[in-house]
C-alpha cells in the first residue's frame, strides 16, 4: 500500500504536517517451503509470521525539535480520497509502535522526516492495518 | 496413489519425505579383544539392526480442529497397533510388518493461511 499525500494525518495523538507518503511493507518473517519425494519443486508454502511496516515521509519546518521517539506506541490514522468530495473518502488506522526517526535533508534540498513503525495486530489474526469507509465525512 | 499406514493416509494432507535410516550389523566393541588375528577381531557381531524407515513432512489443515483430527490420527496408531502393518510410500514401494514407534512434532503449530505443523514419524520393521 502507498498512500501519496494523504490527509489528516495522526500519529500518537498528534496532527503531522506536509506529509508525502505513507507506505505500508508486509513481508515474512516466518516462510514455510516445502518439497516432496517426486521432484525438484516446492509443493507447499505459507507465511505463519509476517511483520506490518509503516513508513510515513513528511518535509519538515524549520527547527522541528520535537516528534516521536523510538518505543512510542499509538494510533496511526490518517485519510485517502481519489477526489477533493468524499466520495471514495477511506480511513485508515492502525497501531503500531515507532521504531526509526530519521530526519535529514533530500537531495531537492527539503528537510524530511522518516517515521517507520511496526503495526501490531489486537489478537494476532486480525490484519493491523484497518481501511474504513470514511465517506460520511468521519475524521 | 496416496501414502499410507496401516491402511489410512496418515501423511496426504501435506508434503512428506520417506527416508531409509542405517542398516546392516548391530555391533560392539568388548573391553577385551576377542579372536585375536582375524580380520573382524575386535569388534562383536549382534545381528541385523531393525529396518527403520522415518517419514518427515507437515500436517496441513484448514481448520485447528482438522489439525488436531489429524494429529490425533497419527498418534492413535502408535496405542492402538496390536499388530505390525503395511506403510506404503505411494510411489510403488511398500515395506510391511512395520510399526508406528515415534512420532514427534518439531515445531509449535504454524498458523497462516492454513494450519500446519512438521512432524516426523518412525517405522520399524518387526522381527528383524
Amino acid at each position: 500500500m502507498l498512500v501519496l499525500n494523504p490527509q489528516t494525518v495522526s500519529l500518537l495523538g498528534q496532527t503531522i504536517e506536509h506529509v508525502r507518503r505513507i507506505s505500508v511493507h508486509r513481508t515474512p518473517e516466518r516462510l514455510l517451503l516445502e518439497w516432496g519425494n517426486l521432484g525438484p519443486y516446492p509443493i507447499f508454502a505459507d507465511v505463519p509470521e509476517q511483520r506490518v511496516e509503516i513508513e510515513l515521509v513528511a518535509d519538515l519546518d524549520r527547527g522541528s525539535l520535537d516528534g516521536p521517539s523510538p518505543g512510542d506506541e499509538g494510533t496511526l490514522s490518517f485519510f485517502t480520497s481519489p477526489t477533493a468530495g468524499s466520495g471514495g473518502r477511506t480511513k485508515v488506522e492502525a497501531s503500531v509502535v515507532v521504531t526509526t526517526v530519521n530526519d535529514g535533508v533530500e537531495p531537492g534540498g527539503s528537510a524530511q522526516r522518516r517515521i517507520k513503525m511496526a503495526a501490531l495486530s489486537s489478537s494476532g489474526t486480525s490484519d493491523p492495518i484497518s481501511v474504513i469507509n470514511a465517506e460520511d465525512g468521519a475524521r | 496413489m496416496p501414502s499410507m499406514y496401516n491402511g489410512t493416509a496418515l501423511f496426504d494432507s501435506g508434503p512428506h519425505r520417506f527416508f531409509v535410516q542405517r542398516q546392516g550389523q548391530t555391533e560392539i566393541e568388548p573391553a577385551q579383544p576377542v579372536g585375536q588375528g582375524q580380520a573382524s577381531a575386535r569388534w562383536l557381531q549382534l545381528g541385523l539392526v531393525q529396518l527403520s524407515v522415518t517419514v518427515r513432512g507437515r500436517l496441513v489443515a484448514a481448520t485447528e480442529a482438522d489439525l488436531w483430527t489429524q494429529r490425533d490420527a497419527m498418534t492413535a496408531e502408535l496405542t492402538a497397533s496390536a499388530s505390525p502393518a503395511t506403510l506404503d510410500d505411494g510411489n510403488g514401494r511398500v515395506w510391511t510388518g512395520m510399526w508406528l514407534v515415534r512420532y514427534e512434532e518439531q515445531e509449535p503449530v504454524q498458523v497462516g493461511r492454513t494450519w500446519s505443523v512438521g512432524y516426523e514419524a518412525v517405522f520399524r520393521k518387526v522381527g528383524q
